[in-house]
């Protein structure tokens, strides 16, 4: 492993439990491949919690599912999802599908539609063990079931309801349970919160950082509300039009943010402390026909000649922090005169 | 005052020309096997209609002509030969002439026949599905009778009742055929306006200040009208064969006012045990190439403009980078990136 | 802020007003919308049995009393959660839903008791925006013909040539331009940003005085949702706009609202001046929505005294004050009853072992029979033990936590024959009263029921003027 990859997992303890290097997930359109997911490098230590932020489609999502070997069918893929020595995309089908649960859960958005209406509780939790650990009694079933039920909230009174006679943040309590159940190393959470109320919100949150600190597993957060990442996550990774824009500590990132999506998108964010409303110009590019050079270019308030040009490469403005942006050089790559800024001739039609 | 350029401003079509892109589109952007049904359903159609209208150009002889000009008896039940293509029949009339304008009068009937359930269904259904309540409770009860009761007993009916107040055979024919049709269409139209009702565009519209009138045709119509072709053209399958029936079992088209495929399948019916075939078996491949013809189109079509079951146009996904090596080992740096 | 610029500042997309809708000019005494006491209940479908005997099955309490005034330049936030019936209430102010009882005055006009004919005239000079702008566009109408509808529908003009220059200069005004690239496009077609923007202009282009926002940029992404705000802001100070502002979203009501409401239920909870509310907010409900938002800020951590559990069902709410079953702060007179024992029972069982959950069980009969809005329950005694098993199992749960607010409610516990008797404190309903520079309902404002050392008891006696509507 080169420097660089040991750098991009933050906290240097111990070998990532999963590690995506040079990913790329592009599927088909009618207009042409989508790069959802663009060479991406992403490592996650084991119990900690990474947020993966981004706005609609910058393929945070198919980044998500293809770390579980999820691709959509049309999808072309390449590059590594290393979980924990093993290549995930170089497994079967059903090697794949034994690591879903045990090794790797995963949360969805819309609790409702995960769970069967015709199947009570007890039944989800029976099959999801049964499943993967087809030695296991009745009782030793409910006993496990019941106690992940506890953790989340869900008295046992209940065990036999339907999901229909919970409430949205119960079903999501109660799919986190069912991920929890199997005792997963990494979990995967793909916009947990979004159709919760704000309560509701703050309550799994904070039940997925309990329940994190507690089992020790590892965390990867998908959500576009950079709130969430600042509270609940260790280190975060942002993404933009299907790359990596910058990774690093949250604490460091919300200090120092080193690439101007980041900052531009820090800024944009409306919270109890906005005093200004602030936005990007224009925006995200359509993943089909994306910008040469920085994908993030075209708005890019701090654009030079070279971002128009060439890829930028990973650099680490401060230590557990990897940024892709040609202003923290490297000087020798770029050519002469890229330095200029860049005259941004701003459409204002594509002003969303 | 319009301004002095205001000339550019190009010309729109109206309603049903952008109803037409919107069906047009994705015909021109399917692919594969929906296609390919698609297409042969049109040609079997398109067919038939072509027969139909230069039927009287097509046909040797008239569709109850049992003589030559010159006042010279066919002969009966004669084989397929060179002056009669495909043999005469027990009247001595020819059977390919009979078939070609049969194909015009199963064309009109069913062109009619649409029309008139398109034009109770449409608005029923419409009206029906936004007004909801108990006009709506009350027309559900009636479609639904119609639509329980056998649908040849009901044509039947219709047929035998309208028999003495219209003197067109083609015109009876097509309204007893609406009258079984018309609660498919009122069902179809009626429960897609209940699901568009409730769309936040309807109630946007009633915020602007729209009266229901105007939501009905200007909101709902457009969003509901995309599902009458795939019906209309499956329907229309169905109504050959139910034409076909009443003909076969005598209450179709009378046989003085036009040549029609049921009627002279049932007039076959004597023939077959004598092992004269012709006068069956073209009459029924006619009728059964039609209803193909017919139904392919529909279900080309369903495939074609039903969102949920078109297939993606997906091109297989190549990585430009990435034509002979398939293992990428030296790729592992995010470094690299730079060289794409 | 409350007085209209003069309209010739406007564009001349401008349609004149009918004369009809006679218009106090220059008065700001008056608000230009007044809620008084609204109530707006849906009749909950019973089974097919209920209505064959035309038994009511219920209601479903949306919108339970809401009093408010909007005055003309006033951004006015209706703020809550999903099932405050925040969106019902948007929607009966503009007659889009039936009220049930109370008024609503738009210009000195009863809202409530027009009929459609006359709510239609109304609708010239009030929009609404919803959430989801690809929604409430229709998807079979492009954007030229989508915006100029409204004025079509008004008989305003039917000209081509005025009506293709009035939609062109809307779409200027909501920063659609050059609006050549915009008028053939179908919704589909454009972005979400760029909807909301189509969605306004055809709110604007019967310039109307008011405008109802619902949540109106709460499916747009972040860096799209500051574009849309400051756009919505600069509409308002060019057009002489009213807004009332509908959200989940506390960050941007702080930004963007002059007043604020904070509902809960369908009752208001708290009102008055953001800076007021988000500085001291009085109402635990408000306190705890402002601990709850994510805050883009890492040092702080998500909050652990959060209040349990949802928003409760609107048709049979809690009794009392209806968020007294997730207040920390709840105590005697805010309306315990049956099912808050069931919570706290079912509460304790997620959390001890199996086997003693089983042995607890059992001692309790039928649950249900405790889940009643009722301030007297009698909780049942399971098969083989009596009440006063029961009473001794109650005892024990509350010597386990004999803090939590559930026992200030409790009156009295009591062994009678098969059941033990559990009598609730006599329920109060919170009412809106003036509290420094807001109006908060919560007992624990009211100097009559607050605790000796609350915060009503600290702030003096001006407490007890009732609400001014």
């Amino acid at each position: 492993m080169t420097t660089a990859n040991r750098n991009a997992s933050g906290n240097g303890d111990g070998e990532p439990i999963l590690s995506v290097r040079d990913l790329r997930v592009w599927y088909g359109t009618a207009k042409g491949a989508a790069q959802a997911v663009d060479r991406v490098s992403l490592d996650i230590a084991p119990g900690e919690a990474v947020g993966l932020v981004g706005e609609s489609g910058c393929g945070k999502s198919t980044l998500g599912r293809a770390l579980m070997g999820l691709t959509p069918q049309s999808a072309a893929h390449d590059g590594k999802i290393i979980y924990r020595g093993q290549d995930v995309l170089a497994m079967t089908r059903r090697q794949r599908h034994a690591l879903r649960g045990p090794e790797i859960g995963l949360i969805f958005q819309e609790p409702m539609t995960r769970l069967n209406p015709l199947m009570r509780i007890d039944d989800h939790f029976d099959e999801t063990v049964r499943a993967h650990e087809p030695g296991l009694s009745r009782a030793e079933i409910k006993r496990r079931s019941l106690e992940t039920l506890g953790h989340v909230g869900i008295p046992p009174t209940r065990f036999h309801q339907y999901p229909h006679e919970f409430s949205g943040g119960m079903r999501q309590r109660i799919m986190i349970a069912l991920a929890l159940v199997l005792k997963p190393k990494l979990l995967i959470a793909d916009e947990p919160t979004t159709s919760l109320d704000v309560l509701v919100e703050a309550q799994i949150l904070r039940l997925l950082k309990d329940l994190q600190t507690e089992f020790g597993t590892a965390l990867l957060m998908i959500t576009h509300n950079l709130g969430i990442v600042a509270e609940a996550c260790d280190r975060m990774a942002v993404m933009y039009a299907g790359r990596v824009a910058e990774d690093g500590e949250v604490g460091s990132v919300f200090a120092n943010p080193g690439h101007p999506y980041t900052r531009e998108l820090l800024r944009s964010t409306i919270s109890l402390s906005t005093k200004q409303l602030s936005h990007i110009p224009g925006s995200p590019p359509n993943l089909v026909t994306p910008p040469d050079g920085c994908r993030f270019h075209p708005r890019c308030p701090d654009a030079m000649q070279v971002c128009a040009q060439k890829v930028p490469v990973a650099t680490h403005p401060r230590p557990g922090q990897r940024v892709y942006c040609w202003r923290h050089g490297p000087d020798d790559r770029i050519p002469d005169g890229g330095e200029q800024p860049l005259q941004q001739e701003f459409d204002h039609v594509d002003e969303a | 005052m319009a301004a002095p350029d205001d000339s550019r401003v190009p010309r729109r079509p109206g309603l049903l020309g952008r109803q037409f892109r919107r069906v047009s589109g994705p015909i021109k952007e399917s692919r594969g096997l929906p296609r390919v049904v698609l297409w042969i359903g049109t040609a079997i159609t398109g067919m038939w209609v072509l027969v139909a209208i230069f039927a009287p150009w097509i046909a040797p002889y008239g569709y109850a002509q049992y003589q030559t000009a010159a006042g010279e008896r066919f002969p009966k039940h004669l084989p397929p030969n060179m002056d009669h293509l495909l043999g005469t029949t027990v009247q001595s009339t020819d059977v390919f002439s009979r078939i070609i304008w049969g194909a015009r009068t199963e064309v009109e009937v069913v062109i009619l026949a649409v029309l008139f359930s398109l034009a109770i269904g449409l608005p029923v259904g419409l009206i029906s599905g936004f007004k909801g309540g108990w006009l709506d409770r009350v027309l559900v009860l009636i479609m639904d009778a119609l639509f329980a009761f056998p649908y040849l007993l009901l044509a039947i009916v219709i047929a035998f009742l309208l028999s003495d107040v219209l003197a067109s055979g083609v015109l009876t024919a097509a309204i007893a055929i609406s009258v079984v049709y018309v609660p498919q269409y009122f069902r179809v139209v009626r429960n897609h306006t209940i699901s568009v009702r409730e769309e936040p565009f309807v109630e946007a519209a009633r915020a602007m200040g729209a009266r229901p009138r105007w939501i009905v045709t200007k909101y709902v119509f457009a969003n509901v009208v995309q599902s009458v072709p795939v019906v209309a053209t499956l329907n229309a399958a169905d109504s050959i064969l139910t034409l076909a029936g009443l003909g076969f079992l005598g209450y179709g088209i009378q046989p003085t006012q036009g040549a029609e495929w049921g009627y002279d399948l049932q007039r076959a019916i004597a023939d077959a045990g004598a092992g004269i075939w012709w006068t069956g078996l073209f009459p029924g491949i006619a009728i059964v190439s039609l209803v193909t013809g017919l139904t392919l189109l529909g279900e080309g079509l369903n495939d074609v403009l039903n969102p949920l079951l078109r297939p993606r146009r997906t091109e297989p996904v190549k990585f430009p980078d990435k034509q002979d090596d398939g293992a990428e080992t030296g790729r592992t740096q995010p470094e690299q990136r730079g060289k794409s | 802020m409350s007085t209209k610029p003069d309209r010739s500042t406007k564009p001349e997309a401008a349609p004149a007003q009918p004369a009809a809708t006679g218009r106090p000019d220059g008065d700001t005494s008056t608000p230009l919308l007044k809620l008084d006491e609204l109530k707006t209940y849906f009749p909950l479908r019973g089974t097919f049995l209920d209505r064959l005997i035309g038994r009511e099955s219920g209601w479903i309490k949306a919108v339970d009393g809401v009093s408010l005034d909007v005055k003309r330049g006033e951004v006015v936030g209706i703020v809550g959660e999903s099932g405050s019936g925040k969106s019902t209430l948007g929607r009966t102010l503009l007659g889009l839903a039936p009220a049930t009882s109370g008024a609503v005055t738009f210009d000195s006009r009863n809202v409530a008791a027009l009929k459609e004919p006359q709510l239609r005239q109304l609708r010239l000079r009030m929009q609404l925006v919803f959430q989801d702008p690809h929604a409430s566009l229709n998807p079979a109408m492009d954007l030229r013909t989508a915006i100029a509808d409204p004025l079509k529908i008004h008989g305003i003009t039917h000209d081509p040539d005025d009506l293709d220059r009035r939609v062109r200069e809307v779409l200027e005004v909501v920063g659609l331009s050059p609006p050549e690239r915009f008028l053939d496009n179908y919704p589909g077609e454009l972005s979400g940003g760029q909807k909301q923007r189509a969605v306004l202009a055809r709110a604007l282009i019967l310039n109307p005085d008011l405008l109802v926002l619902d949540e109106p940029v709460s499916m747009l992404d972040m860096s799209v949702r500051a574009k849309i705000l400051s756009l919505l802001g600069r509409l308002k100070d060019e057009l002489g706009l009213t807004y009332v502002y509908i959200t989940h979203d506390l960050a941007t009501a702080k930004f963007f609202c002059d007043r604020i409401a904070i509902m809960y239920l369908g009752r208001v909870v708290e009102t008055g001046p953001p800076s007021a509310i988000y500085d001291d907010p009085k109402h635990p409900y408000t306190k705890a929505l402002l601990r709850a938002i994510p805050d883009p800020d890492p040092s702080r951590h998500v909050p652990r005294d959060l209040p349990r559990g949802e928003v409760p069902d609107a048709v049979n709410p809690p009794l009392g004050c209806a968020f007294h079953p997730r207040c920390s702060m709840a105590y005697g007179p805010c309306g315990w009853e049956g099912r808050d024992l069931r919570e706290l029972l079912e509460r304790r069982w997620t959390r001890i072992p199996e086997e003693q959950y089983e042995r607890e069980r059992a001692v309790i009969g039928e649950l249900a029979r405790i889940d009643m809005p009722a301030s007297r329950v009698e909780v049942p005694a399971g098969k083989g033990y009596q009440g006063g098993d029961v009473v001794e199992l109650l005892e024990t749960v509350r010597a386990d936590a004999p803090n939590d607010p559930f026992w200030h409610g409790v009156h009295a516990i009591q062994a009678e024959d098969g059941h033990a008797r559990v009598d609730f404190n006599t329920p109060h309903d919170p009412v809106l009263k003036q509290q420094g520079r807001v109006q908060v309902a919560c007992h624990l404002w009211d100097p009559e029921l607050a605790p000796r050392d609350g915060p009503a008891a600290a702030s003096g006696g001006d407490g007890r003027d009732r609400a001014q509507q």
